[in-house]
């Protein structure tokens, strides 16, 4: 619909539909003279005017007045109020003296606003999403219709889908996106030549969130407690990171991401992060050069470096205070020990022999024992044959850690320490040294945000050997790494967040790099 | 003491299918058991039967003489320290705890495995359970020698680091879990019975301590004991000198060729014979060695394999055993029917031999992988007035009466330990 007064004042509706029972939707435009005020208002006859609960303008490069001098056009989107079964509803613009009236209820007006949102300038509805991530005037948008995406079901479907990375996306040479457990994200996007300064990127991160208990994971798009983009020679990269509170819901995230390398180019694209682990998604941001870029660029790698200092700097502000709340218990309060046993890193089928001729120390001390490791099978075989204790393995044996971590503790125990004690004849300590609650709540956290691995056993190793031998030791990772500089300042971050909060931590001041 | 407890001896062969030091020491144990007046069974890993497992069904446990039985370790893992097959495992199991004896005496847990030990030990917790300790298995991986894979130097000290330097391929838990396993199980014997101090010294280093052990020489059996000792013609036998021997790399064999031409240069009347060998055995090893070879001439002889039981008769016809092994020796054989024969010897001076063969009494010592130390040694041993010295000072071996005594003590009861019947 469009209402025409003169060349400098005009109006037009692209679409009007409800949003809900009693809340309406319009997507349209406005051309008013320069230098005169204006207003939109939604009008319901008898039933009086209706609030507008959101409003927002964007530019229509796409409708050009006839002497641009004299008038300007914003697009719009207003989310109003409805009354019940309104006999009448107008939009109205007044300009000066001036109004316009458009028929909100003409039957000619577009009221599929799937299709209305998908066809407006993307970069508008892309705008239109990430508000409605924050905004519950908008929020309705995300639910339309019961559907995943809502009203932007549709546009969603139309975004190019990358799985986790590509090579050859448009003009960039490699693409991907990484998440990690700890809520993080980062999306590189490597160019195959140098990128011009004014490059940028921006990215809404949408998770699949679990609900009640049998229920499909539903799409939500999550506000992001930080987030960081930046422009590298050769590069464009969106480090964002969630609210914590967040994770436990969290099965999946999509990235919504939308670049521009250069002025008038656009790149769109629907990203399925690659579930990563902090190592790889540092390594990750610092390997900002494509492969196969056409010109070498001086320092690249020193300018990988920086956006890796960043990102560092801001995971430890955020984590190192978290962490140093979870810090270890000075001493364990002793009593009784847990009655669950966890065997980890029982990788070599060797390990069987030895839990065979030791296993009635287990079956003493523990009704169950959980084992994991690439050996599990082997170890678990020696404690079901003997049938006096149950035992559990792979993702059993992580569900009933997770669920018995914070009641009662467990006895974890690492299967090559374990070995080393008992040929050293200190099988007993082995036993007598349980996680407490509280150690289980501090590992969740380290293996969330500085786990060196997406199994759950490195982590748990890591803070048994760091309980073995001082929490200042931290094994270095033994990695190929995109960026030859990277290993000496990740190793060094990981091993600030393993310290924090233990006494190491507070004796030596951070060497940030 | 605990004189006449019935007693189930476990090796890892059987006589009748290889001649090796510990499976012989194990039947001579048996033999002289039962000429006391003893009740012994033995059981003993068969590799006939378990070459004929791989291709058609047999009875685990065969019966091969009166009280004597052979098994096949075809379900067993492929180091044979453990078993793949836990129903074979429990057969083998349910068979030995069923035997009516009092003492178990494991003479190896290679090929017997250290889960079927454990659950033996769960199954007759009223039981002795012995072991001798032939080797370092246990120790090292590499065949038990302590010799290190690359260099072939000696190693002194397991561990972790040394121990992958030796094996690269290997892992560190692998390690430790292996070291584990095995000393655990060791440690759980009531009485650990070594050949020599060298081997205790060593497995104590390595960790199995606070067990009840003690050091008893293998006995050599009721027939060789029996034969009169001689100190033969010194003025004969001083330039004769002998090997007894498989020509393998770690026997020490191309050293003492190696020596032979340097001692020759000066005492044209040195003779050396090699028991165990052709000369096509030895230039097969040792290619290199040819030269050597042909330059000793008349003076080297090689007289191929011999008979075990012959061999205190061979060491009688030289004048000297010589043990050239370049590696530790746990408790020679060959010293033990040299000494029987009342030859005295010249050895390496490290390990097994050092201790089995005392410098001074026994006989003389070189440096261990030295040619030109060893042709000293024969030069001074050629000498008919050192070799009657030698000849009348080297000593015997170990008797029955002393031996069974010794395993009596070894085989006593833990005053703690369970009755068959309170276990059951």
């Amino acid at each position: 619909m469009f209402v025409y007064l003169d060349e400098t004042l005009q109006l037009a509706l692209d679409c009007v539909t409800l949003l809900g029972p009693q809340r309406g939707i319009a997507y349209g435009w406005a051309m008013t003279p320069r230098g005169m005020g204006t207003e939109l208002a939604v009008l319901a006859g008898p039933d009086g005017d209706c609030a507008i609960e959101y409003c927002s303008f964007h530019v229509r490069p796409d409708v050009v007045p006839s002497d641009p001098q004299r008038a300007a056009v914003n697009g719009f989107t207003l989310v109003f109020e409805l009354p019940d079964d309104p006999a009448e509803l107008e939009l109205t613009l007044t300009a000066g003296d001036a109004v316009l009236r458009a028929d909100m209820r003409d039957p000619q007006l577009e009221t599929n606003l799937l299709k209305a949102t998908a066809d407006r300038a993307w970069r508008i509805t892309f705008g239109l999403m990430r508000e409605a991530a924050g905004n519950p005037a908008l929020a309705g948008l995300l639910r339309y219709q019961g559907r995943p995406f809502g009203a932007f079901a549709e546009w969603m479907s139309r975004l190019p889908v990358v799985r986790g990375r590509a090579e050859g996306f448009g003009q960039m040479a490699e693409v991907e996106a990484l998440s990690a457990p700890s809520g993080e994200v980062l999306a590189m996007l490597r160019a195959a030549q140098a990128l011009p300064a004014e490059a940028a990127v921006a990215a809404a991160v949408i998770g699949w969130m679990r609900g009640e208990p049998g229920a499909p994971p539903e799409p939500v798009l999550l506000p992001l407690a930080d987030q960081h983009a930046s422009r590298l020679p050769a590069a464009l990269a969106f480090y964002g990171r969630l609210d914590p509170a967040l994770l436990d819901r969290l099965q999946s995230l999509e990235l919504i991401l939308h670049a521009e390398p250069r002025e008038g180019e656009e790149i769109w694209m629907r990203f399925h992060a690659a579930s990563a682990s902090i190592p790889d998604l540092l390594d990750a941001a610092c390997r900002g050069l494509a492969r196969n870029l056409i010109l070498p660029l001086e320092a690249a790698e020193s300018v990988g470096l920086d956006l890796l200092r960043q990102v560092i700097a801001r995971r430890e502000a955020a984590f190192v205070p978290t962490l140093s709340a979870l810090a270890p218990p000075t001493a364990t309060e002793g009593g009784r020990l847990p009655r669950l046993a966890l065997i980890l890193g029982a990788d070599d089928p060797a390990a069987a022999r030895l839990f065979h001729i030791t296993a009635a120390e287990f079956e003493r001390r523990c009704d169950t024992v959980l084992v994991m490791g690439a050996a599990a099978d082997d170890v678990a075989q020696v404690f079901a044959r003997r049938g006096r204790i149950s035992v559990q393995v792979g993702v059993e044996a992580v569900a009933a850690l997770r669920e018995a971590a914070g009641r009662a503790g467990i006895l974890a125990i690492d299967a090559a320490a374990f070995a080393t004690a008992v040929a050293e004849d200190r099988t007993e300590e082995v036993f007598a040294q349980p996680l407490e609650a509280a150690d289980v709540a501090r590992l969740l956290a380290l293996h969330a945000v500085a786990g060196c691995s997406p199994a759950l056993a490195d982590s748990l190793q890591r803070l048994l050997r760091a309980r073995r031998g001082g929490a200042g030791r931290f094994t270095a990772l033994s990695r190929p790494w995109g960026n030859r500089y990277a290993a000496e300042l990740v190793n060094a971050h990981l091993q600030r967040l393993w310290a924090a909060g233990t006494p190491i931590s507070r004796q030596e001041p951070a060497l940030h790099g | 003491m605990a004189e006449g407890r019935s007693v189930c001896i476990l090796a890892h062969s059987h006589p009748e299918f290889s001649k090796g030091g510990g499976e012989m020491a194990a039947h001579r144990q048996l033999m002289a058991m039962r000429a006391a007046g003893r009740r012994a069974i033995y059981v003993g890993a068969c590799d006939v039967g378990t070459a004929y497992a791989a291709q058609r069904p047999i009875d685990m446990v065969m019966p091969l003489a009166e009280d004597e039985y052979v098994f096949s370790f075809a379900g067993m893992a492929e180091d044979r320290l453990g078993w793949d097959d836990p129903y074979q495992r429990q057969q083998l199991v349910e068979f030995l705890a069923g035997l009516e004896v009092e003492v178990y005496h494991f003479h190896h847990y290679w090929r017997l495995g250290v889960d079927m030990i454990h659950d033996l030990m769960e199954a007759r917790p009223d039981a002795t359970f012995v072991m001798t300790l032939h080797e370092m298995l246990a120790i090292c991986l590499h065949h038990g020698q302590m010799v290190k894979t690359r260099s072939r130097e000696l190693c002194r000290r397991d561990g972790p680091l040394n121990c992958l330097a030796c094996f690269p391929d290997q892992t560190l838990e692998r390690y430790a879990f292996r070291k584990a396993t095995l000393l655990t199980a060791l440690r759980r014997f009531d009485h650990i019975i070594y050949p020599s101090n060298f081997l205790r010294g060593r497995y104590e280093q390595w960790g199995l301590k606070d067990v009840r052990a003690s050091v008893v020489e293998n006995y050599l059996g009721d027939d060789l004991l029996a034969g009169e000792r001689k100190p033969g013609d010194s003025q004969r036998l001083a330039p004769r000198f002998g090997f007894f021997g498989q020509p393998t790399p770690f026997k020490g064999l191309d050293i003492l060729l190696r020596a032979l031409p340097l001692a020759l240069q000066e005492n044209p009347a040195i003779t050396l014979t090699v028991f165990g060998a052709d000369r096509e055995d030895v230039l097969r090893l040792f290619p290199v060695l040819e030269p050597m070879v042909e330059a000793a001439g008349q003076n080297l002889a090689f007289a191929g394999r011999y008979d075990p039981l012959e061999a205190v008769e061979l060491m009688r016809s030289v004048g000297w055993v010589v043990v050239p092994s370049i590696w530790w020796e746990n408790s020679p054989v060959v010293i033990q029917e040299a000494r029987r024969a009342g030859t005295p010897l010249i050895v390496a001076d490290i390990g097994g031999m050092a201790e089995k063969a005392q410098a001074g009494v026994d006989g003389l010592h070189f440096k261990r992988g030295s040619p030109v130390d060893l042709a000293r040694v024969l030069l001074d041993a050629a000498d008919p007035v050192r070799r009657e010295h030698f000849g009348a000072s080297v000593r015997d071996v170990i008797g029955r009466a002393e031996f069974l005594a010794a395993l009596d003590e070894a085989f006593a009861p833990r005053a703690t330990r369970p009755t068959r019947a309170a276990a059951e």
